[in-house]
């Protein structure tokens, strides 16, 4: 293997060097010139006075790169939509290698805004391509939610084949996969558990946000560590032109941000802060105790260093407290089931791009922990702590027919449980578990719009002997309307996050490396059809199939309260996401569908002789098979209105016949002494389905503006307008039921300046 | 005019599904409507179950239980009603304890059935009694080791128990001069059990008689004041219901509905314990020995009768002479 790397690489930079010494390579970075920050997706195009036409698309950095450029005068055109077009005149020669950066200022005309966000790959919603979802804040202000500032975690939950446990819980099941099968990285960084105990929220809100890339499945080899999706997080840089922010009030979460710059046009930070206030915002208005505290904060430092480099540092942190299911009379009892956990990130980001090579490089260096208990706050029954030390490289190659990327990454990861009974098949002490890997990637451009990449990663793990090849393709073919895309790969998990799912409630998630020695394991594929008959609507359809081995799950048992063990289960999933986007004057709205089905296989010796057989078959309590989002949008005289109406059928859950009383009968047993231990006695896993869900949702904003970059908005919302009586819970010892959020009207307020 | 209608139609239509209430529970309805666990045991003249509702909420069972609980022999049909008795568990829990003065048999099978007032589902467990076994009495051996120290040892087979016991015990009996009565004596440790070679269903007990001695001598003057009476075992025999899937008594297993269950209509576990009892007689020149004082001609209150209340005594081994 690394024989076929260095093998590989030495053709990379013989090719580039070839290319080199005959062509140009020109190459930059796109900034708004009002705030510096990179604009994504900004065409640059060179033309002659013949037939050349040769062009890139800016990256979430706003680099682009154009390579194998005959030597010649070319005419330069940076266009985007909504900014006005930057035009000049360049003279290229055989081996020239050109950072020639680009600023674009906002036009007077911004009619055609939402027309830019539907022209990059995976962006708008029925931008899917390859399972490669692009979401930016503009997308995420279409989604109604009690709080004026928007955030991630409200748009994620409007896509098809994402699955969220319910208002509360903060769990997120992406096609199939579980949460911490879920790759999240924030400026490159990873972030454990990033979404809060309510539903709406997460540690992302909007204002944060530059570019989420989700791949629900097939995502390259770039990416790795986790077998189900990845949220690729770009967070914006602070202005670097002037002072500016925001704060804003609403019932559930109240927030403020900060940025500007430190050396005026090159250095600039971003501070933010949010923290919920449902004591004495939403649980006042509902008149119902809603035991949840989350906060979030988040920095960035953002230098331009020279023309051709920037460095960055992040630091992001998110708190979580709660008590997830139906609380107890007695408050004491309550907190014994109290849930913590804190994510903890912080990272630099250093991308150049040197002046004698035709490459982009970028390098990494960040540090991340989560901390999670359960049980009372001094003294919790269970824990579990995780620290990932990651070391990474990316470079890029461009040329002209294929850019060819490869990357390093040294992992080191430390984890710690104590798990009070729970998972007893889990080692419970210290581990550290050290990682070196990298992957190769193509981007083959030879034939007319087609983008064919095939790579490998490949990951070593010498604590434990193991190494993964894991061979990942992705494929786009765009001819007129039609759009077609593939993608695939086969993907490891050393490191597994295990959450009894057996009870909605628990949502306590120890972090270890995998419990019987066999390392989960997914292989994705999936294929994906796009047209855009009209300028104004666009639909996509794409299949999907994931099949995971080697999972972790909560054995079945009769104790569900109080201990359990793991047992090995493999799961596969069957899936198909429909998409209508339509954009037309000040409406705005998409529809989409979802269909998966997932099932679990598992052996566990015990149930034989209640089940009749020790190998099952069951739908876990995510296989939620039928998803409808439908999303509208429309300006009317300042006013902007967004509904959304969501359905989704029911999710598994476990009936009983009853209760009773367990006496163990080892011997001679005098009934007297034994009083026997409450027992459920369990139907066969997750039969029954609660009611479906489905909820509409409205928010009407109003933004006025005070004196030019100063302006004050006001939101009104109703949350579940019509007040559906949504299950999110069934608590099987006491038979309550604890629905999921009532209708809930809000009213929030934001000042920016 | 288009609008005017449409307005109506979506308020009614988000009012036709607030008003949709899906109705859930996670009880399933069943015709199991009892637990039953208990052993019936050959050490008791009375014989106690525990009856459980199954119930669809956690709360705990109440006062009355409208069900009648009898039991029959199935080979002469002897039928016993029993009793409910309201017990409180020291957790503070209070349960259903039946009970029914009779004694068991071996190798009988009882039936024991729950029957509701308000059902004509039966709940029923069966449970055979293990058989009784036969024994064999062997001749100690003594051997001197190295002039000094006296090697004596017994073995005892029991023929007929295709399980290893689930208990053995050892007395001795004596009859103490001081007050003309037999004392018993029961030895804190078991001897040695192992199958027969060769066999399935024979155990053979080797017994330490110097070791028995050694831990005798600690308790009382052998020499002056007690005479030697007699030696027994005693085995505990569990029923086959209790052998737990695995060979395990894993709790979280045992757990599981049906698993270690023989209860029809019902869970829970019904099982029997046998019980069983050898006594013999040392002859008189081993037991002096051995360093006992034998009975020799002494006048003893009445019959030798080493082995505890509650077994079932298979044999009573005469060894050579008194």
């Amino acid at each position: 293997m690394r024989i076929f790397c260095n093998l590989l690489l030495l053709g990379v930079f013989l090719t580039v060097s070839q290319a080199q010494a005959q062509n140009a390579v020109l190459r930059g970075f796109v900034r708004d010139a009002a705030d510096g920050q990179p604009l994504q997706s900004v065409n640059v195009v060179l033309t002659d006075d013949g037939d050349a036409l040769l062009g890139a698309g800016a990256d979430r950095d706003g680099l682009y790169a154009i390579s194998g450029i005959p030597p010649g005068r070319y005419y330069l055109a940076a266009s985007f939509i909504g900014y006005d077009t930057h035009r000049d005149t360049l003279d290229l020669a055989a081996g020239d290698l050109i950072t020639y950066n680009i600023e674009l200022s906002v036009s007077e005309d911004l009619l055609e805004e939402l027309v830019v966000e539907t022209e990059r790959e995976g962006a708008g919603v029925a931008g899917l391509t390859g399972g490669l979802q692009s979401i930016t804040p503009r997308d995420i202000a279409l989604i109604p939610s009690p709080d004026i500032s928007g955030d991630l975690a409200s748009y994620l939950a409007a896509l098809p084949g994402v699955v969220a446990s319910g208002d509360q819980g903060g769990q997120l099941f992406i096609r199939g996969g579980e949460p911490t099968q879920n790759q999240v990285l924030v400026d490159g960084m990873t972030v454990f558990q990033p979404f809060h105990l309510i539903g709406f929220y997460s540690a992302f809100p909007s204002s944060i946000l530059n570019v989420t890339d989700v791949y629900a499945g097939g995502f390259g080899p770039r990416y790795g560590g986790r077998i189900s999706s990845v949220i690729d997080i770009s967070t914006r840089n602070g202005n670097k032109r002037r002072m500016a922010g925001e704060f804003s009030a609403a019932p559930f979460i109240s927030a403020g941000l900060l940025e500007g710059p430190i050396v005026d046009g090159r250095v600039s930070a971003l501070v933010s802060g949010r923290f919920s206030v449902i004591d004495q915002g939403a649980a006042r208005v509902l008149d119902r105790p809603l035991p949840y505290d989350f906060n979030d904060q988040f920095f960035k430092l953002h230098a331009d260093l020279s023309d051709n480099s920037q460095a960055s540092i992040s630091g992001l942190r998110s708190f979580d407290r709660g008590i997830i299911g139906v609380l107890n009379e007695s408050e004491a009892d309550s907190t014994k089931n109290q849930v913590t956990w804190t994510s903890q990130a912080i990272g630099a980001r250093y991308v150049l791009l040197p002046t004698r090579i035709p490459v982009q490089a970028e390098l990494l260096l960040s540090m991340s922990t989560i901390e999670n208990t359960f049980g009372l706050s001094d003294d919790p029954s269970r824990t579990s702590n995780s620290q990932e030390i990651n070391l990474s490289t990316n470079v890029t190659h461009y040329n002209r027919t294929a850019d060819i990327s490869w990357g390093l990454h040294f992992r080191f990861s430390e984890l710690d449980s104590h798990l009070g009974g729970s998972f007893q098949n889990v080692a419970q002490d210290t581990e550290y578990i050290s990682e070196a890997g990298g992957y190769v990637l193509l981007d083959l451009k030879g034939i007319e719009g087609l983008s064919f990449q095939p790579g490998v990663r490949f990951s070593s793990f010498p604590s434990k002997g193991r190494n993964f090849i894991e061979p990942r393709v992705r494929m786009t073919y765009n001819t007129g309307i039609h759009q077609v895309s593939l993608a695939g790969g086969i993907y490891h998990q050393e490191i597994v996050g295990l959450t009894d799912r057996r009870d909605a409630g628990d949502v306590f998630t120890a972090w270890t490396t995998s419990p019987f020695g066999e390392v989960p394991r997914a292989i994705h594929g999936l294929a994906g059809y796009q047209i855009r008959p009209t300028s104004w609507a666009r639909f996509v359809i794409e299949g999907f199939v994931k099949t995971m081995d080697n999972l972790s799950i909560a054995e079945w048992s009769s104790f569900p309260r109080f201990t359990t063990r793991l047992q090995p289960a493999d799961g596969n999933v069957l899936g198909l996401d429909g998409r209508v986007e339509v954009s037309a004057g000040p409406f705005y709205g998409f529809v989409n569908y979802g269909y998966a089905k997932v099932r679990y296989q598992a052996k566990q010796t015990e149930i034989q002789y209640w089940f009749g057989s020790s190998e099952y078959e069951f739908s876990p309590p995510h296989d939620r098979r039928h998803q409808l989002n439908a999303v509208g949008s429309i300006t009317l005289a300042k006013f902007i209105l967004n509904v959304r109406w969501q359905y989704g059928s029911g999710l598994p859950f476990s009936q009983a016949l009853g209760f009773d009383e367990f006496v163990l009968l080892s011997g001679p047993t005098d009934v007297f002494d034994e009083h026997g231990d409450t027992r459920v006695l369990y139907t066969y896993p997750y039969g029954g389905r609660l009611p479906s869900y489905h909820r509409l949702d409205l928010s009407l904003e109003r933004s006025f503006e005070i004196s030019g970059n100063t302006a004050v908005s006001v939101l009104a919302s109703a949350t579940n307008a019509y007040d559906r009586s949504n299950l999110f819970y069934i608590d099987l010892f006491t038979l309550e039921k604890l629905d999921q959020l009532p209708f809930i009207p809000a009213v929030g307020l934001k000042f920016e300046f | 005019m288009r609008k005017l209608i449409l307005l109506p139609t979506i308020v009614l239509l988000l009012g036709v599904l607030s008003a949709c209430e899906d109705s859930v529970s996670p009880i399933i309805e069943t015709d199991r409507d009892y637990t039953l666990f208990g052993t019936l045991d050959m050490a008791r003249d009375s014989q106690f179950v525990r009856v459980i509702p199954i119930r669809s909420s956690i709360t705990e069972v109440g006062d009355v239980l409208d069900v009648t609980v009898q039991s029959i022999e199935l080979s002469t049909q002897q039928t016993y009603t029993w009793r409910d008795s309201i017990h409180t568990f020291d957790d503070g829990r209070i349960g259903h304890i039946f009970f029914a003065p009779f004694r068991i048999r071996p190798s009988q099978t009882y039936r024991i059935e729950i029957i509701p007032s308000d059902s004509e589902i039966i709940t029923s467990a069966e449970t055979t009694v293990p058989d009784l076994p036969e024994t064999e009495v062997l001749d100690p051996t003594l051997e001197r080791v190295l002039t000094t120290r006296l090697d004596a040892r017994q073995r005892v087979l029991w023929h007929g128990i295709d399980r290893a016991p689930f208990e053995v015990e050892q007395w001795y009996r004596f009859l103490s001069l001081s007050d003309f009565t037999y004392k018993d004596y029961q030895l804190s440790y078991a001897p040695i059990s192992r199958l027969l070679a060769g066999e399935t269903d024979v155990w053979e007990m080797d017994k330490d008689l110097i070791q028995d001695r050694d831990t005798l001598s600690t308790k009382l003057e052998l020499g002056a004041f007690y005479r030697l009476a007699g030696v027994a075992l005693r085995i505990t025999v569990l029923d086959e219901n209790f052998v737990p899937p695995g060979g395990e008594y894993d709790r979280e297993l045992l757990a599981q509905p049906g698993t270690l269950s023989n209860v029809e209509n019902g869970f829970g576990l019904l099982a029997s314990v046998g019980r069983f009892s050898v006594e013999w007689i040392l002859p008189d020149s081993v037991a002096r020995e051995i360093g006992y004082l034998p009975l020799g001609n002494t006048a003893i209150p009445g019959p030798v009768w080493a082995a505890p209340p509650g077994a079932y005594e298979v044999a009573q081994h005469q060894l050579g002479s008194r």
